[in-house]
Order: C-alpha cells, then structure tokens, then sequence
C-alpha cells in the first residue's frame, strides 16, 4: 500500500524532473531569437506539410511562442516536483520546534484543507479553460504556433498531479501515522 | 462588521503561514476555501485560472527569472567566487583587514550575479568564515560582514527580485535596475567605509592573513585579473544591454545564462552530474516563485472581491484629507519590515505590492509623478526588505550564516556582529527617503524621463 502510494508520489514527480531541459533549449531558443532579429530574419524554417503545434513554419514570433510555452510547462509541472521534493517556500521557524508527528499531521491537514481544494477547483476551470480554446482552434493570431490547447493544457494536467501527488501523499502520511502509532521513523516527508 | 471575511481571510492566511505549511497552496488554498465560504460567485475562481494564464505562464518578461537563476548557478558551480576570494586574498591580505575587504568585494560582485540571497550567504560562509576564523578575525564582525553583503543581492541588479517588481508594478525593468545601482552601490560602499574605520581604529579585530596564504604581488594581480575579468564583463554586458535598452531583460538573461555557462565549461570543473543539478535546481526555483504568485493571484482575487483592498486603504487611513504622504509610508514600511522578519521576498512582493502599490502612486510627494513615486517606491522597498533580512531575532540572513558557521560560534555572536551593519542599512534607507534622487537620477539620466 505506502508502495504503491509512494509510486504514485513519484510518478507525479517525474514530469517536474524531466522539464529541467526546458532551460537549456529556453536559453538556446532566445538567443537565437535575439541573433534572428539582428540578421534580419523573420521565417527560420518552412516546410510542406502540416505539423501540430508548429503549422509550416517556425517564425520569429512562433519562436518568442515557443519560449513561453516552456516556461509555462517548466512553472506548472516544475511546481508538482517541488512539492515532492519539498522546496516550496515556508516558514518554519515556529515549525522548527514542533514534533516530527506533529508536523505531518501539519502536512496532512495542509493537504486535505488548502490543497486538494485548491487542486479540485483549478483542475475543473483550467479543464474548460482548455477545451474552449480546442473547440475554437485557438491559435496565434500574428503568425506564432498554432495550437494554443496544448499549452492550456498543460495546466489542467499541473493541477491535476499537483492533486493527485497531495492525495496519494495525505493517504501515505496517514497510513504510515497510524502503523506507527505516531513513532515516526523517517524524517523526510517526500518519499 | 464590515470586515468579517477579509479580517478572517488574514487570521487564516497568518495561521496557514506559520504552520510550516507551503505558503504558496496556502494562499491558493485559502481562497478557494473563502470562494466557497463567503458565497463568492463561482466565475471568481475561473478567472483565477485565466489569470494564471495571461499573467504568468505567458508572461514572457517573467522568462528572465529562470535564465537568471540558471546563470547564478552557472557562475556559482564554475568555481569562480573561490579563484577571486583567493586571488583577492592573495592581493589585499596582507594589510590588516584585507581578508574583509576582498569578501566584501566578492559579496558584492556575487550578489550582481546570483541575486538568490540564501545562495550568496551560505557560499560566502562555506569559503570565507573558516579562513578569517582562522587568522583570529572578530567573529561578530565575520558573520556581520558575509551576511550583509550576501543579502545585497535582492538589490543590486541583476536581481531576480527587481525583474518581477518590475512585473507586478508594472515598471520597466531596465529603469529598476537603473535606479537600484546607485543605492546598491552606496550600501556596498557604507560596508568597506566602515571596514576601513575597524582597520584603522581596531586593526586587532581584523589581523593580516597568515603569511602561508600570501601571494607575490605580481602573481596576485595576474590571477585576479583573470579571474575578475571574465564575470565582471559578463555582468556588465547584462546590464549594461538591459538599462542601455539595447535588449529586454529576457535576452538579456538568455546571453547571460550562455555566457555563463561556457565559462563553466572553460574552468573545466563542471561535471556532467552538476549540470543536471543545476537544471533541477533551475526548474524547482523558478516553479517555487511562480507558484507564490499563482496562489497570491489566486488569494487576492477573492481577498479583493471580500473588500480587503478597501479595509487596507482605510486602516492606512489614505481617504482622510490631510494624512501626512509620509506617515502612510512610514507606516507601510514599518510593515514591510516587520513581514520582512518572517516572510521571504517572494511572498512580500506578490501579497503586499498589488495592495499597497496603488495607495503609494496616489499619495502626493511634492512633484513627484506618479512613476517616479513608484520606481522610488521600489527602490525604497527593496532596501527596506534587505535590511529587515538582517535585523535580528529573524532574520533571514542570520539563519543561513548559523547554518553553516562553526557550532562555537553562538547565535548571539551573529546578532551582536549584524548591528553595525544593520545602522548602516538604516542610514542608508533613511538617505533614499530624504533623497529621492539617489533612485531617480540615474534612470532620468539614461532614459530622459
């Protein structure tokens, strides 16, 4: 059961791992924006055929897309990461002198009170956020990518790991919190 | 009671907060549950995702936060603050007090680079206190020294911390930056003018290095230009490119984070296991401050929508004819500071600022435009929370130098060793509140605004 949940934990994590190469091709990426506008160029490649997300053609302004389109896979699913890891901002020099037991009961509560509420709710809008922009066809309207539901999309599933990681965590820490009787062994609270 | 929510909305946020809970689903967290609680119209929480949308994800300013945090990284895991420490150390240590000035020096230096100030102190702390430890350096005044300049990074630009101010005050970067050189500088200079006072007043404080960590004078000057050389155009031509307008700060960033990384690679010293961490840690920074702001966003949608903005204003007492502009002030800096002992930056700019940004355009400071009393506002700001992260019993400083100092050096030590710097910072603020123009002069300069 823990093992199952803590594979669950890790699953959610392992989107926020891999998106660390967003930074590498995010640097590459403007900095050939920035040589492209002082070579004057405007369309880097064009081709035939039709290709989702990029249409025929990647453009100066499909590029500067592109870049934001990074960043915000590397925001939503790098935030689901760093709550498995554990390095969002807190405050903990109250926290510092509690108990390990209390500050996993801290987490649960946290859990089930700020974040599964918080994850539930902007899980559904940004759900219907992204179908409006698939049944529109949302795309760029000067010339960048096409496509524009599969960033949207991007935060439905952010939130919805961010969901699914708190509640496997919240049912680990209370599972764990009841075999031990509150005599807490480990002392980290990621997995 | 007019008030009810919005001051509930508080008391939940200040327990939330102190409970040792993630401040950024906190904030989320608590306004869902008040959407749900105070009876707010649904669509309220929708516009919080269409928010989240168009204000951060493709806020493509906002993409300089993780180039910048990725070229700190960079330069920091390059080896470069130790080659300077030694090369500087080699030059000046031989004088009384030399040991200082070059970690002074280097403070500031790495502050313009990384702009993270936990990373600073705790790099400064690892290198440096051992050494000055060692040759029987005034402990109080060696913490003092490694903290205050650390922190110098939220305001000596690049910093992260003015990229997104500029964002959510919706001010030019290029002017912040601009106008925060000549207060960062000022402070870095108050720092080494009171170093040189100790070494010429009470050099036993501060005595010369043993001579073992002596360098020939020639050699030192070599090495220190190498090693000075390379960052120190790095930096500049970051800066110099963003407050020239000659390119936004995301280019910038981009160039920089480039720059930096092939410098890592040209110090050879850079493992293949190192870059992965430091993308790891790029991403897990750069989410950790857009989630503060995704939940801030998401809190103070509704926090607004409760009346809190308005409670705000009035308990500043701003609608009532003749407030003195600067008691107002006074009383939102005495806030901030006081916030300043327990919260880090992020959360401060993005909860406070969008409250208190448009209370401070509109009071009347003599001829002040409106911009220009937000850019010195900024400024004022930013100086402010720098000074509150070394003010002890909280300081956020002091925790990171106590983390890594020796367990003889006690707590009180530290406290002790910050308060002639913390005067310092004092003074300082206090001359940017008198003097308006140490922030706006430069920017007026440069942009002829």
């Amino acid at each position: 059961m823990i093992a199952l949940l803590k594979r669950i934990e890790e699953g959610c994590a392992w989107f926020g791992r891999a998106v660390g190469w967003a930074t590498p091709i995010l640097v590459i990426s403007v900095c050939l924006s920035v040589l492209m506008v002082h070579l004057r160029i405007n369309t880097l490649f064009e081709w035939d055929f039709t290709v989702p997300l990029f249409g025929h053609k990647i453009t100066m302004n499909g590029l500067t897309d592109l870049q934001w389109h990074l960043f915000a896979v590397m925001v939503m699913l790098g935030g689901v990461y760093a709550l498995h890891t554990d390095s969002h901002v807190s405050v903990d020099f109250i926290a510092s002198n509690f108990t390990e037991r209390t500050r996993r009961i801290i987490v649960i509560l946290g859990d089930i009170i700020f974040l599964l509420p918080f994850a539930a709710v902007m899980t559904w809008f940004a759900w219907k956020f992204m179908a409006s922009a698939y049944l529109s066809h949302e795309g760029s309207s000067y010339d960048g990518l096409a496509d524009r539901w599969i960033v949207k999309a991007v935060m439905p599933l952010g939130f919805g790991l961010l969901g699914l990681l708190g509640l496997a965590r919240t049912l680990r820490l209370i599972v764990q919190l009841i075999l031990t009787r509150g005599a807490v062994a480990e002392k980290k609270i990621g997995a | 009671m007019d008030y009810f929510w919005p001051l509930l909305m508080c008391v939940a946020l200040l327990l939330g907060i102190f409970s040792g809970y993630p401040v950024a689903i906190a904030l989320a967290g608590i306004g869902v549950i008040f959407a749900f609680a105070a009876d707010v119209p649904i669509i309220f929480l929708s516009t919080g995702v269409s928010r989240t949308f168009s204000g951060i994800l493709s806020n493509w300013l906002l993409i300089a936060v993780p180039l910048f945090v990725f070229m700190g990284l960079m330069l920091e895991k390059s080896g470069i603050a130790e080659r300077l420490l030694r090369s500087l150390a080699g030059l000046l240590g031989p004088l009384p007090g030399g040991y200082a000035f070059a970690v002074a020096i280097i403070g500031i230096v790495m502050a313009a680079s990384t702009g993270i100030i936990g990373a600073s102190v705790v790099l400064m702390g690892v290198l440096a206190l051992p050494v000055m430890l060692e040759s029987r350096y005034d402990p109080k005044l060696a913490t003092g020294i490694i903290a205050s300049t650390g922190t110098l990074g939220i305001l000596i630009p690049p910093s992260i911390m003015l990229v997104v101010l500029g964002d959510t005050m919706r001010i030019s970067v290029g002017d912040l930056f601009a106008g925060a050189m000549i207060p960062g500088l000022m402070l870095g200079g108050l720092y080494i003018v009171y170093l040189v006072f100790l070494a010429i007043f009470r050099p036993e404080t501060m005595p010369p290095l043993p001579a073992r960590d002596r360098l020939p004078l020639g050699q030192a000057a070599t090495r220190l230009a190498r090693d000075l050389m390379a960052p120190m155009i790095l930096i500049l031509v970051v800066l110099g490119s963003i407050i020239a307008g000659i390119a936004t700060p995301t280019e910038a960033a981009a160039l920089g984070a480039l720059g930096a990384f092939l410098l890592a690679l040209a110090s050879r010293q850079l493992t293949w296991k190192q870059f992965l961490s430091v993308l790891n840690e790029t991403t897990r920074t750069t989410a950790m401050i857009m989630f503060v702001m995704i939940g801030a966003t998401i809190f103070s949608v509704i926090f607004r929508k409760l009346g809190g903005d308005v409670m705000i204003a009035n308990a500043l007492g701003v609608d009532e004819a003749g407030t003195n502009p600067y008691w107002v002030m006074f009383v939102i800096m005495a806030f901030v500071f006081v916030l300043g002992m327990f919260l880090d930056w992020v959360e401060i700019t993005f909860i406070v600022m969008p409250i208190i940004a448009p209370i401070m355009a509109g009071l009347d400071f003599g001829g002040l435009s409106k911009e220009q009393i937000l850019l010195w506002f900024a400024i004022l700001f930013a100086v402010n929370l720098q000074t509150s992260f070394l003010t002890p019993p909280f300081g956020y400083a002091l925790f990171y130098i106590r983390g890594v100092a020796p367990a003889e050096i006690g707590t009180k030590i530290i406290y002790k060793g910050i308060v002639p710097f913390v005067i310092i910072q004092l003074i300082a603020l206090l001359l940017c509140i008198m003097f308006p123009q140490l922030a706006l002069w430069l920017p007026e300069q440069l942009f002829g605004k």
